[in-house]
């Protein structure tokens, strides 16, 4: 006997970030779920939007790592609020987890979190998290050719922001065939160059991410 | 190892759908393109997970749906296998390609039989 289901695999946390996404705007806060390999800069570029952020908007964030509270420290020491989710070999954050780290952070709207996703190019993109926006990084040192072999979070992306701009021409990075491999599977993200070392491009890019809506 | 949790979400719906007096011989999941799942390692989730379940030695059967090439000059559609490189060069015209892919993960059915001797859920 054959029984029709069709029904999504992850439909518990579907429901659970629809209800993360009312939980996030009740409190006043908008959500950027930032996706990226393993040293590419994620921490580095909260660290430097939140120097960038206007006044009026308090920004918090989510830290997840397999391990340590190494990157929570050092937005702690930024004397910006955090929570350290450690997911113990779990290869991607879930909607349950952020859930229960957003209720332990303090701090009302209108802000903006910032949640730092496990380094990983496959598995995060699977599981909404509630945001309101995904931002990926690439770095320059990781080869112009990411876009391709790993389609399908360069895809998922609102926004892309090419870190550590300035080690390019060290490296032989071919932007503009980075470019082309991000519109080869992602028509309308925004795309940024910048070098959270030195500074450049920033300003464009925290223009344009506090000025969305 | 995204895997285990997505055959959590597995057992859980199968689970949830199956009438009374039945047990699930085998799920049918549907995977978009964009959907990375590795049939293997969510198999070895599944039978561990299931162990004990009236899901226990269900075949998991996962029918991922190809992505489309589609070129933004001619218009010309060609598929996309998983696993092989972007072809950003349209094969018709040389035009400029685009990846249009999906990313629903759902199931879509089981096969169930009667229960031999009763059982829980």
């Amino acid at each position: 006997m054959n029984i029709k289901i069709r029904q999504a695999v992850l439909a518990h946390n579907d429901a659970e970030a629809a209800e993360n996404a009312r939980i996030f705007h009740d409190r006043g806060f908008r959500v950027v779920n930032v996706m990226a390999s393993p040293g590419a800069g994620k921490t580095s570029l909260i660290l430097c939007l939140i120097d960038h952020i206007p006044a009026g908007l308090t920004p918090l964030v989510i830290e997840g790592d397999c391990a340590s509270s190494v990157d929570a420290d050092r937005v702690s020491a930024a004397g910006v609020g955090v929570v350290q989710i450690n997911t113990d070999g779990g290869c991607h954050l879930e909607a349950g987890m952020v859930r229960k780290a957003f209720i332990d952070l303090s701090g009302n709207g209108p802000g903006v979190v910032f949640i730092e996703n496990i380094g990983n190019l496959i598995c995060p993109v699977e599981y909404d998290l509630g945001e309101d926006m995904r931002l990926v990084v690439a770095s320059v040192p990781e080869g112009d050719d990411k876009p391709l072999k790993y389609p399908y979070i360069f895809a998922a992306a609102d926004v892309i922001v090419l870190n550590k701009i300035d080690l390019a021409e060290h490296v032989e990075f071919d932007i503009a065939s980075f470019h082309a491999g991000v519109r080869a599977v992602n028509d309308h993200a925004q795309i940024f160059e910048v070098s959270c070392k030195s500074g450049d491009g920033l300003k464009p890019l925290t223009k344009w991410l506090f000025s969305t809506d | 190892m995204h895997e285990a949790s997505i055959a959590h979400g597995i057992l859980r719906g199968a689970l949830a759908a199956l009438p009374d007096g039945k047990k699930i011989t085998r799920i049918t999941i549907v995977a978009g393109a964009q959907v990375s799942v590795v049939l293997e390692s969510l198999d070895l989730y599944f039978q561990e997970l299931s162990r004990g379940s009236l899901a226990e030695g269900a075949l998991l059967d996962l029918q991922q749906r190809a992505g489309k090439l589609v070129c933004k000059s001619c218009g010309q559609i060609h598929e996309h296998v998983r696993g092989t490189p972007v072809s950003m060069i349209c094969k018709t015209c040389g035009g400029a390609n685009r990846l249009d892919i999906t990313n629903e993960l759902f199931l879509e059915s089981m096969e169930v039989e009667d229960l031999q001797d009763g059982g829980a859920k």
